[in-house]
C-alpha cells in the first residue's frame, strides 16, 4: 500500500512537472512572439512583410456579370456537379474547385436559379472547411439568410459580396496568398469555360476572351509567386502560359504590337474556337 | 488504497485544469503585433466602405518594414471592360515616415511606363482615387507621343521619302494615315491593369540592447497600407 503510494505520488509529481515545463516553454514561445512580431520589433526579420509581388484579380462575381451582361445563359448541366465535391481529396483539387464551385455559384445567381445557387453555397462552405476556410463559413446565418432572401436578386448579390469581403479578409489574416491564388485560378478557369460554352461570337465572345487574357497573365504572376509549388501547380501553371502564349501567337493579336496591352481585340471565329478549346480542356482537367 | 488513488486523481485534474487555463489567459494577452492585426481588420472595414458606390471586388493589405534604404513594392490589379474602378486606400496602418504611392501603367519593370497618379505624405489618412482620370491622362500622354514622334517624322520627310524612292508628298500622306491608325487606337485604348506602388522611404539604423542578452540587436519597424478595389457596376 505505501509502495502504490509512492507509486501515484511518483506519477503526479511527474505529470505536474511535465505540465509547468510545458508551461515555460510556451512563456519562452509567446516572450519569442512578442519580439518577432511586434510593430517596432528588435529582431532583424521581415517575414512578416508582403511578398514584393501581390496582385488582386476581379471577384467571381464580376467575371459572371460581365458574361451575363454580354448573354450569357443558362445551361443547367454546365456548372460542375455538387456530388463531386467529395471526391476531391487533395488540397490543390479542395483549393481549385472551391473557386470553380465560387464561379458556379455567381453564375447560378447571375441567372437567378436561386435553388441551384443555394446548393453551390452550401458546396463551397462544404470545401471551405477542409481548406482552413470554416471560420468564414462559420455563420449558420449565412445560408439562412441566403433561403430569406430567395428571389431578391440585389440581396443575394449583397450576400455574396459579404462571404467574399470576409474570405478576403481571413485569407488576409492569417497568410494564405498561396491559396488564394489558386482559387482565384479555378474560379476564372470556370468563368472562362462558362462563357465559351455559352456564348457566341454575337455576343463578343471574341472581345470577352481578349480582355480576360490580361487576367490570365496576373494569375500566372501570382502562380509563379507560390512558395510551395506543387506538380499540381507547376502543370496549371504551364496550361495557362500556354493558353496566353497561343493567345500572342494569334493573327489578330500580333499585328498591334505593345499597344496591345492597352486594346481588347476582336478575334476570329477560328481564333476562339482555339482559345475557347484549350479552356474547356483545361477546365475538364480540373474538375476530375 | 481506492481513497488515495481518487485523491491523486482529482489532484492531477486540479493542476492539469489549472494549468490549462493559466496557458489560455496567458494566449489571450495579444502581442503588440496582434493587437496591430486587429487594427489593421478595422481598417479595412472602413477601406472598403469608401469604396461605396462602387461594387467590392477585392482588397489586399501591404506589410512592410522601413530599410536603410528607400524602396517600393508593387500591386497589380487587373481590370476589366471599361468599368470605372475607385481605388480606397487607408493608410492608418502607418504611424513611423510617410510613404508615397505611385500608380503606373506598367510594372517596375519597364522603364517606358507612365505614370498615372501620385500621391506623397500618406500615413495615418485614407483617400480615394478613379480610374477614369488616369485613363484620361493615358491617352493624353499617349497623344502626346504620338504627336512627337510624327512632328519628328513629317520634318525629315523629305530626306525619308528619297530613301524610299517616292514623292514627299506621298510619305506625307503615308505618315499621315498611320498617324490616324494610332490616334485611333489610343481613342480605344483601356487601362487593363494598374501597378500600384508604395515608395517606403529610407530610415536611420536604430539599435537596441537586447536586455536578455545583452547583444546589440537593429530595430525594425513596420508598417502596412490597406487597399480595397470597387467597380461601377451601372
Amino acid at each position: 500500500m505505501k509502495i502504490k503510494g509512492l507509486k501515484y505520488l511518483f506519477i503526479f509529481i511527474f505529470t505536474s512537472v511535465f505540465i509547468i515545463s510545458c508551461s515555460e516553454d510556451n512563456k519562452n514561445e509567446d516572450s519569442d512572439n512578442k519580439n518577432d512580431n511586434s510593430q517596432n520589433s528588435s529582431i532583424d526579420t521581415t517575414d512578416t512583410d508582403s511578398d514584393d509581388y501581390e496582385f488582386i484579380p476581379p471577384s467571381p462575381l464580376q467575371i459572371a456579370s460581365i458574361f451575363k451582361k454580354a448573354g450569357l445563359d443558362y445551361i443547367y448541366d454546365l456548372p460542375n456537379s455538387i456530388d463531386k465535391a467529395d471526391d476531391y481529396n487533395s488540397k490543390f483539387q479542395q483549393s481549385v474547385n472551391f473557386g470553380v464551385y465560387s464561379s458556379d455559384l455567381a453564375y447560378c445567381v447571375e441567372n437567378e436559379k436561386y435553388d441551384e445557387a443555394s446548393q453551390y453555397l452550401k458546396v463551397i462552405r462544404k470545401l471551405g472547411s477542409k481548406i482552413g476556410l470554416e471560420t468564414v463559413f462559420q455563420d449558420e446565418d449565412i445560408i439562412s439568410r441566403f433561403e430569406n432572401n430567395i428571389g431578391k436578386y440585389d440581396s443575394i448579390v449583397e450576400l455574396l459580396i459579404y462571404v467574399q469581403e470576409n474570405t478576403d479578409s481571413y485569407i488576409e489574416d492569417n497568410g494564405m496568398d498561396d491559396l488564394s491564388v489558386i482559387y482565384f485560378t479555378g474560379a476564372w478557369v470556370e468563368g472562362m469555360y462558362l462563357g465559351a460554352k455559352t456564348l457566341s461570337e454575337n455576343n463578343n465572345l471574341g472581345i470577352l476572351l481578349s480582355e480576360q487574357m490580361t487576367i490570365a497573365e496576373i494569375l500566372i504572376g501570382g502562380l509563379h509567386h507560390i512558395k510551395a509549388k506543387s506538380d499540381d501547380i507547376n502543370g496549371l501553371k504551364e496550361y495557362i502560359t500556354d493558353i496566353i502564349n497561343t493567345y500572342d501567337n494569334l493573327e489578330s493579336i500580333k499585328k498591334y504590337g505593345d499597344e496591345i496591352d492597352y486594346i481588347d481585340v476582336e478575334l476570329t471565329e477560328e481564333e476562339v474556337q482555339l482559345i475557347s478549346s484549350k479552356i474547356i480542356e483545361l477546365r475538364e482537367n480540373l474538375i476530375q | 488504497m481506492k481513497l488515495m488513488k481518487n485523491i491523486f486523481i482529482i489532484a492531477f485534474l486540479f493542476f492539469f485544469i489549472g494549468g490549462t487555463n493559466i496557458n489560455a489567459q496567458r494566449n489571450n494577452v495579444l502581442t503588440p503585433y496582434q493587437e496591430f492585426l486587429n487594427e489593421l481588420s478595422e481598417y479595412r472595414k472602413l477601406c472598403r466602405n469608401a469604396l461605396k458606390p462602387y461594387r467590392y471586388d477585392g482588397s489586399k493589405t501591404t506589410h512592410f518594414s522601413y530599410k536603410e534604404y528607400h524602396y517600393s513594392k508593387e500591386v497589380e490589379i487587373g481590370t476589366v471592360q471599361n468599368s470605372e474602378y475607385r481605388l480606397s486606400f487607408n493608410s492608418n496602418g502607418i504611424r513611423y515616415d510617410k510613404i508615397k504611392v505611385e500608380i503606373y501603367d506598367k510594372s517596375k519593370n519597364y522603364k517606358s511606363r507612365m505614370l498615372l497618379y501620385d500621391k506623397d505624405g500618406v500615413g495615418q489618412n485614407e483617400f480615394t482615387v478613379e480610374t477614369g482620370p488616369m485613363l484620361d491622362n493615358l491617352k493624353e500622354n499617349k497623344l502626346i507621343l504620338c504627336n512627337k514622334k510624327y512632328d519628328e517624322l513629317i520634318n525629315n520627310a523629305e530626306i525619308d521619302a528619297k530613301y524610299q524612292k517616292i514623292s514627299t508628298e506621298e510619305h506625307i500622306r503615308n505618315l499621315n494615315a498611320k498617324k490616324k491608325t494610332e490616334e485611333n487606337i489610343i481613342s480605344r485604348m483601356r487601362l487593363k491593369r494598374l501597378y500600384i506602388n508604395y515608395i517606403i522611404p529610407a530610415t536611420d539604423r536604430e539599435i537596441e540592447i537586447d536586455e536578455v542578452t545583452g547583444d546589440e540587436v537593429r530595430v525594425v519597424t513596420k508598417g502596412a497600407i490597406v487597399l480595397a478595389i470597387g467597380y461601377s457596376n451601372l
